[in-house]
């Protein structure tokens, strides 16, 4: 077993008056990747949020530790700078802030020091050499303008950059066709292999999880885990959906 | 100060209750104004430059001064009273487009009063590319106390015709000392297919009066602003902008991006006016205003004005801090909400600058910034 | 070309009736102290409020009529008869009041809404109050209903004198000076802590003579974790003569407590509606506005809300319909001083045949309202091209600590829509139809079904237009 890097516990949140997680419990050890999957609405991006501290849910009961720390109560530039990441499926468009302007100030805010230029520029090529993403977008404002495809690729690129101990990833397959896809999930596969980093995947195909070793396989339904199991789960839900759950 | 006498400018086109102290905005101005030369730095062929006096009507059409100043301009009638005697005109040839912009550089003392006009005319199909900068002469960008205002004035009044086809774009950078009041007005007219776009970044100036009217007289004319602002310190900026749609299928977009910090306050009046007989023409406007500053006052009055029923008109502002998502999406890359604050008002500024054609301004904005930067204070 | 669906005017036949010599009693026109000595002494004032109208009329002939709207040259003071009233005195039960009032009221249906669901209703005619209930279930629970001008003299008196233009004083402008010192009429209302009227509570306003003005005066005070909905219903024949309306609104919300206040406005197209609502809400309370606007020539409408207590809370929604020879300037102010305060603000408007609507707002968010919000929508659908729609909103932000929102739109029936609905197989007029009365739902379905009933009558017939 490896050590224990996020531990849920009794977790139940609410945005406004409704009350979405209830009890939510989950484990994640460094290295491992886990998959968190469900029918629309049961709360999986919810969980994301709330697992990053967005302060538009509100955490009624229970508690997140990361990395052994009480983190609940923290903001979400604490929790990132203690190693954690959330891609977005709508990411934030900043009109006259570059990208790798943005990047490099979220490095230097994470290690607490000057980054040189020449040492930032060469890693930064070296991964979107790997996404495949034009230099050009390192120019451009920070996902102004951007594709759906491209602000996909653009949240994989931060997660190379600022290598998180825990990457949450919020359906960062939809919407991108198949080319796309197999970028995007070389990016993860070098995060997990190079970086040992652990991963949170919310999705609803299989296409981004094929050259991904998953350790776990999560189904969430109406705010809870109902089910947890091996990788295998993942084709038994592409095979008979969620129906079995959600009596 | 000298003698001074009372000029109401800004006035919104239509008025609401006075208690709200919108519908104009009053302002002091010496007797005596003193006639501002820029410094001119021309490279381009194709266009012309002259000097109209506005006293002896010389030329004629586009050349005589009546012409000129019977188009309105944003500010008012009584923003006549601020400009100068004679008026630069710069005239882009037909079928020509700049191939440098023109930059017009405007030195303010300081200490003085000084207006200026400028005439801009783009003959059928052309399109003229003109950068104004106007500084105070030796500013210290590094230098940033607040100043208290010294009776110093800039006025700048310029008046835009576009022929058919043909399009004029005006760059406006200002930043002149916190000491000095800034009067920076513009009228513009389009024929069909006539283009005005109008990029301006307000930084300096202790009072800042800013406005802009554009007539869009011919079918597919149109107009684009795109107005970044950073306030601090009491600066205190009056605006008002108003597009006239009478052609048809005339066009306008207006975007309106700023900082307000300390105790700065800024005052937009935006107006959309769809004239009966403009049929499907389309106007729209944004604003979005940074409050950063815990004693800035903010005024925004977007009108709408409609006397056409084929039309499509949209306002939207949004006033405030940072939004919860901005800051939660910064956070989560490991930003704290300060720097994250920090980050999205040069942004704003930086969003306007990086469309200016010239490196010399971007320069300038860049430094601006830095030392705005390490000046704010939350 | 395309033929447009026609899109008829509101059928204002019903609202047309005129009642016949039941003016019993006419003041001269003009306006001099002489004559608010007279109407002082014939409703029998306390000392302190003969000295507040005689103040209020200095101050009236002191103030100039405004220059910012819509224009009010049509209104001649001096030949306004500022004060008539019906030949009857006020009635508790509908079978005494008059024949022909009753014949009014019934063709307009207020007895039936009463029965069926309402909790009270009071019905003022021209000036003066002429009918007045309570069901005595709501009586039971300590609510007060009634005329103002009988409070006056009753166990409320002190109550009454504390709040009375307390909120609307008549240095306002220069029609709450007006009213100040000729008002006359009115409801009183005063829920006790803790009480919710389950029913809606109701007051109708028509007024009958030609060249009157009415000036009613509501005072309503929803005390500590009360609720209330008040429903007013405003109509008037049509005369060539021009009628105003000058009347107050002062609506008092206290802790935790909840008003809903819905005005259906009918007034013919001779009124000059210049009436002024105010309400303050106190902490945790929250203000309800439901208002449509359809008859008048001219109105000048604001209903305003002072969000004092922290956590209050407003709610706007309207809809102003311009049809010929209308030019309706309403909309909505709201003054946040309370901390986490917030308020939204929806209207439609519609203008056609040559009508005006304005939407005109303010937000004044104070420097002590930290973590306020603000969000207003207006949309306005322009029919054609010989009409006018202005949006006039203004903003004034005092801390950064609030959140404000703004939307604005304009523009006229969507092509892209009635295509949609086409290609569904409903005809381009019917399409049209659909998509106004779609716009116009925003304030029908805020309004209660038993009431909504008058409304309907408005808009229905418009709605459906005239095919073939």
């Amino acid at each position: 077993m490896s050590d224990v890097l996020l531990q849920v516990s009794g977790l139940s949140a609410r945005v406004e008056d409704k009350e979405i997680l209830h009890g939510v419990d989950l484990t994640i050890g460094s290295g491992e990747t886990h998959v968190l999957m469900g029918p629309n609405g049961a709360g999986k991006s919810t969980l994301g949020y709330v697992l990053m501290g967005n302060p538009r849910y509100e955490i009624t009961e229970g508690r997140i530790s990361f990395k052994g720390e009480d983190i609940t109560e923290e903001g979400a530039d604490k929790r990132a700078k203690a190693g954690m990441f959330l891609s977005f499926q709508e990411p934030l468009e900043v009109p006259g802030l570059t990208t790798e302007s943005f990047i490099r100030s979220a490095m230097e805010q994470k290690s607490g020091q000057r980054l040189k230029l020449m040492e930032f520029r060469k890693q930064l090529s070296a991964a979107m050499e790997v996404l495949q993403m034009d230099e050009a977008y390192a120019k451009r404002s920070l996902n102004t303008g951007f594709s759906g495809g491209e602000k996909k690729k653009a949240e994989i690129l931060q997660l190379m950059m600022l290598r998180p101990d825990l990457a949450i990833l919020d359906e960062t397959d939809s919407g991108l066709d198949v080319d796309a896809v197999r970028l995007v999930a070389k990016g993860i596969e070098e995060f997990q292999k190079e970086r040992g980093g652990s991963l949170l995947i919310i999705t609803h195909s299989t296409r981004i999880l094929d050259s991904l070793n998953v350790d776990k396989t999560h189904i969430m339904v109406n705010g809870r885990l109902v089910n947890s199991g091996d990788g295998s789960l993942v084709a038994e839900i592409n095979q008979g959906g969620y129906e079995k759950y959600m009596a | 100060m000298a003698n001074t006498k009372e000029v109401s400018l800004n006035a919104l086109p239509v008025k609401t209750w006075y208690w709200l102290k919108v519908n104009d905005a009053r302002l002091a101005v010496p007797e005596t104004i003193e006639e501002l030369e820029p410094v001119a730095d021309i490279k381009d062929s194709n266009i012309t430059y002259k000097k109209l006096s506005l006293k002896e009507s010389i030329g004629e059409g586009m050349e005589s001064a009546g012409f000129w100043t019977g188009i309105k301009t944003g500010a008012g009638p009584e923003g006549d009273l601020l400009a100068g005697k004679s008026a630069d005109l710069l005239v882009q040839e037909a079928e020509t487009v700049s191939a440098s912009p023109v930059v017009l550089h405007y030195e303010y003392d300081g200490v003085k009063a000084f207006g200026s006009r400028l005439y801009l005319y783009a003959k059928k199909n052309s399109t003229l590319k003109v950068v104004v900068i106007a500084t105070k002469k030796g500013l210290d960008l590094k230098d940033t106390e607040a100043k208290e205002l010294n009776g110093s004035l800039g006025a700048l009044q310029t008046r835009i015709y576009t022929e058919e086809g043909a399009k004029v774009e005006l760059y406006m950078l200002q930043l002149l000392g916190e000491e000095s009041v800034y009067v920076s007005d513009i009228g513009g007219r389009c024929e069909e297919k006539g283009a005005i776009a109008l990029t301006r970044l307000e930084l300096g100036a202790g009072k800042l009066y800013a406005a802009a009217e554009t007539d869009l007289v011919g079918k597919h004319s149109d107009f684009t602003a795109r107005i970044g602002y950073n306030a601090r310190h009491a600066q205190m900026f009056d605006m008002n902008y108003v597009a006239r749609h009478r052609g048809k299928k005339s066009t306008c977009e207006m975007n309106v991006a700023g900082v307000l910090w300390d105790k700065a306050t800024k005052v937009f009046r935006g107006t959309i006016d769809f004239i009966r007989g403009c049929a499907e023409a389309v106007g729209n406007e944004k604003e979005e205003v940074l409050m950063l500053g815990d004693e800035a006052v903010n005024q925004t009055i977007p009108l709408i004005l409609c006397g056409e029923e084929d039309v499509e008109g949209n306002h939207g502002a949004t006033i405030g801090e940072l939004d919860q998502d901005t800051l939660f999406y910064l956070g989560s890359r490991g930003i704290d909400p300060e720097t994250a604050k920090r980050m999205i008002a040069a942004s704003r500024i930086e969003a306007v600058s990086e469309t200016f054609p010239n490196g010399e301004v971007r320069k300038l904005v860049d430094e601006f910034i830095r030392g705005a930067a390490e000046d704010a204070e939350f | 070309m395309k033929e447009k669906s026609q899109v008829d005017d509101i059928n204002r036949s019903i609202y047309d009736i005129k009642n016949e010599n039941v003016d019993e009693y006419k003041l001269e026109s003009g306006l001099t102290p002489e004559i608010v000595e007279k109407i002082s002494s014939e409703k029998n004032d306390p000392e302190w409020m003969r000295a507040f109208r005689l103040k209020s009329l200095e101050i009236y002939n002191s103030m100039g009529i405004p220059d910012w709207g819509p224009s009010i040259d049509g209104l001649d003071m001096n030949n306004i008869v500022t004060y008539v009233r019906p030949n009857t005195k006020m009635s508790a039960k509908w079978s005494e009041v008059p024949e022909d009032i009753k014949d009014t009221f019934e063709r307009l249906g207020i007895p039936q809404a009463e029965r069926e669901s309402l909790a009270g209703v009071g019905a003022q005619f021209d000036s003066e109050l002429v009918y007045h209930n309570v069901k005595e279930e709501v009586a039971a629970q300590g609510v007060i209903y009634s005329d103002l001008e009988s409070a006056l003299h009753g166990p409320y008196a002190d109550m009454i004198k504390k709040h009375f233009m307390k909120l609307i004083t008549p240095q306002d402008h220069k029609f709450a000076a007006l009213h100040g010192a000729v008002w006359s009429g009115g409801s009183f209302v005063y829920v006790p802590p803790g009480v919710t009227v389950e029913i809606p509570l109701q007051s109708y306003f028509r007024l009958n003579a030609p060249g009157a003005g009415q000036f009613e005066h509501t005072l309503i005070i929803v005390d500590e974790g009360a609720n209330l909905h008040f429903i007013e219903g405003c109509s008037a024949p049509k005369y060539n003569v021009a009628n105003l309306h000058a009347g107050a609104v002062e609506l008092f919300v206290g802790k935790n407590a909840k008003l809903r206040y819905s005005t259906i406005e009918n007034w013919s197209k001779n009124m000059y509606n210049l009436n002024t609502k105010r309400a303050i809400v106190e902490e945790g309370g929250t203000m309800e506005w439901v208002s449509g606007s359809f008859g008048s020539h001219v109105s000048y409408l604001y209903p305003m809300t002072i969000l004092q207590g922290a956590d209050s809370h407003m709610e706007f929604t309207g809809i102003t319909f311009a049809g010929k020879g209308q030019n309706l300037d309403t909309g909505a102010k709201v003054v946040h001083t309370g901390e986490r305060t917030s308020s939204y603000i929806n209207t439609k408007s519609i203008s056609k045949d040559g009508g005006i609507s304005t939407f005109r707002s303010s937000v004044l968010i104070g420097k002590n309202a930290k973590k306020s919000k603000n969000a207003v929508s207006c949309q306005s659908l322009m029919l054609d091209d010989i009409s006018r729609s202005d949006t006039i909103p203004a903003m004034d932000i005092r801390t950064k600590d609030a959140d404000v929102g703004h939307e604005a739109k304009i523009g006229k029936v969507s092509d892209d829509a009635v295509f949609y609905l086409m290609s569904r197989g409903i005809s381009e007029e019917d399409a049209r139809a659909m998509i106004v009365s779609g716009f116009a739902d925003n304030v029908s379905k805020e309004l209660p079904l038993e009431y909504a009933v008058e409304m309907n009558n408005l808009i229905r017939l418009e709605m459906k237009g005239s095919i073939g």
